[in-house]
């Protein structure tokens, strides 16, 4: 991870003067971060397989803080997402950017941004409940 | 667009998603881009567009901060803690406590990783700081930060704290109070004592007992709807859940939240009870060269005998104490800063005096009242947002409060027409009614 990160930082720092200013700065730092991070996993081959469900082994709760507590759950379903629809869920739910900032971002249509949205988010939701033990 | 079709943000997965950790950069990864961008530095012209910031944080601007934390979740994923529910069996919170005290007690040293994460801002990302400490039963402790040089060490028979890293000069800060409500060693997680805190949880009503296994361990996680504020005083916070582990009944882990949204973490990884500390653990070592920059609190270590021809009085010691519990050391002040985050006056002959059993610690101290009883507040309260003052308690001739709640060591604290006294420490409820009840004039045990 800091090879890639390191690499996108040398290419925003290359980068610079080309910013033209059409996007905001942090759209386009995250456009750079992004496309190195997939060059590098294309390069090394590596593609997470999507997570399965299995059952749940305790009652969900909406507590909070249960949820909280489901961190592991949900670092292995985040981990298990497909690049494409991991970077989705966390531009626009984690991140906060509006869908056209992210569709940006991807180099997709919006309406690509709400599928994987709505892939990710099923995916992510039962980790989230702790229901997927 | 149809509104219909146009993805909404889903705070809950939202909040969820922020409060995982990131990995952490190795250590030389700011060496490593500094190089590379030196040796990818543009020509004179290009490079004034903008100035790329210093990559450290905490000076790295939001969406710096943003791009790296996306960066590391999309490659990689997160590793998180290992946490799960495995249960709701309910081992009491009384029962928690015994096995607390009983750990804390007979324990002689401990060491371990001490992490700390909290959410900067709104908006912040999550900032994580890692140290590893080793604290024994005499009250000395040494902390590290991973990844720095240097370290901050507690020396409690000296009252002396040595703080240093790789800058010419270190702190050496002297006369230090064995602990609250006077200024004893840096504010810490460590000087906070977990057990107190936890202590005063499982004595707080509303609290929840569930057993889990956490990081592969039996565990039991203790909740409660109150705002502690333990890592930054100011952010506010709604619930906390502590991880007490089963096998050493150590608190392991403390999680903070508003509104179901990560506030703090603190966590102890690698935690051994016991370990063989070499006698240089605890030995200063500043770089060599390096100048101190001494400030002195006031205090000096004393008996009970030189403690009095200081101050001018008896000074006051319990006549009961749980059992195991000896005095450590006494330290007296002629005059000290003021407690209460200064909102009290400035203490006049002062006596602290620390009772240690393994690790647990009580602290009792007493201080002239001076002219105006109604400017003393509870000279142990952590911020001036505290509004509830605690129970009226009467105890050995004096008139107070008694605070037992999460977040606050237990504590009590009095007037009387000559003395302000304070007992705090690892003590239930009822342990310290009975403790402040016992003061008077006499050697302690």
């Amino acid at each position: 991870m800091d090879d890639a990160l390191q690499d996108a930082y040398v290419k925003a720092y290359v980068n610079l003067p080309n910013f033209a200013g059409a996007s905001s700065f942090g759209t386009w730092l995250y456009r750079v971060v992004y496309n190195t991070c997939l060059d590098e996993l294309r390069r090394r081959g590596r593609r997470p397989t999507l997570m399965t469900a299995e059952p749940p082994d305790e009652a969900a709760t909406g507590d909070p803080l249960a949820a909280a507590e489901h961190a592991a759950d949900l670092s292995r379903a985040l981990a298990g997402l497909d690049p494409e629809l991991r970077a989705a869920v966390l531009l626009v739910d984690a991140e906060g950017l509006r869908y056209e900032e992210a569709a940006e971002v991807l180099g997709i249509p919006a309406g690509t941004v709400a599928s994987r949205l709505n892939r990710a988010r099923a995916l992510l939701r039962p980790a989230l409940l702790g229901e997927t033990r | 667009m149809n509104d219909d079709t146009r993805p909404r943000r889903d705070a809950e997965l939202g909040a969820a998603l922020r409060a995982l950790e990131v990995p952490e950069h190795a250590p030389d990864f700011d060496a490593r881009l500094r190089g590379r961008l030196e040796r990818e530095r543009p020509v004179p012209e290009r490079s004034n567009v903008i100035s790329f910031p210093r990559l450290r944080f905490p000076t790295l601007t939001i969406a710096t901060v943003a791009a790296a934390a996306v960066a590391a979740v999309v490659f990689f994923g997160i590793q998180g803690a290992d946490v799960r529910q495995v249960g709701s069996e309910p081992a009491t919170a009384a029962r928690i406590t015994a096995r607390m005290a009983q750990a804390l007690a007979s324990a002689s040293s401990l060491t371990g990783t001490l992490t700390i994460r909290n959410r900067e801002g709104e908006l912040g990302g999550v900032h994580t700081m890692r140290w590893t400490f080793a604290l024994d039963a005499e009250g000395n402790f040494k902390i590290v930060e991973e990844g720095a040089p240097g370290a901050l060490i507690f020396l409690a028979a000296q009252g002396r704290e040595v703080s240093y890293g790789a800058e010419p000069v270190y702190g050496d800060r002297r006369g230090l109070a064995p602990g609250p409500p006077d200024q004893g060693p840096s504010e810490s997680i460590l000087q906070r004592d977990l057990g107190s805190i936890v202590r005063a949880l499982a004595s707080t009503r509303d609290v929840r007992v569930t057993e889990v296994t956490y990081r592969g361990r039996p565990a039991w996680v203790l909740r409660a709807q109150r705002s502690l504020r333990l890592v930054i005083p100011e952010d506010p916070t709604d619930r906390i859940a502590v991880t007490v582990d089963k096998e050493t009944a150590f608190p392991v882990r403390i999680v903070e939240t508003l509104r179901g949204r990560f506030v703090s973490e603190i966590r102890i990884d690698r935690l051994r009870v016991d370990p063989e500390l070499p006698v240089e653990t605890f030995r200063p070592s500043p770089p060599r060269g390096s100048r101190p920059d001494i400030s002195d609190v006031g205090f000096r270590s004393a008996d009970q005998e030189a403690a009095e021809r200081v101050v001018g009085y008896v000074p006051l010691a319990p006549a009961w104490l749980p059992e195991g519990f000896a005095r450590a050391e006494t330290a007296v002040a002629r005059v000290t800063d003021p407690t209460a985050y200064g909102r009290n006056p400035v203490s006049r002959s002062v006596v602290s005096t620390a009772y240690r059993r393994g690790l647990s610690r009580v602290i009792v101290t007493t201080r002239l009242l001076g002219q105006d009883a109604s400017a003393w507040s509870d000279p142990l309260a952590l911020n001036e947002n505290v509004t509830d003052k605690g129970q009226p308690f009467e105890f050995a001739g004096f008139a107070g409060f008694l605070v037992v709640r999460a977040g606050d060591v237990p504590h009590a604290w009095g007037l009387d027409d000559r003395f302000v006294v304070t007992v705090s420490g690892d003590l239930t409820r009822g342990e310290l009614v009975r403790v402040a009840r016992s003061l008077a004039p006499l050697d302690g045990p």
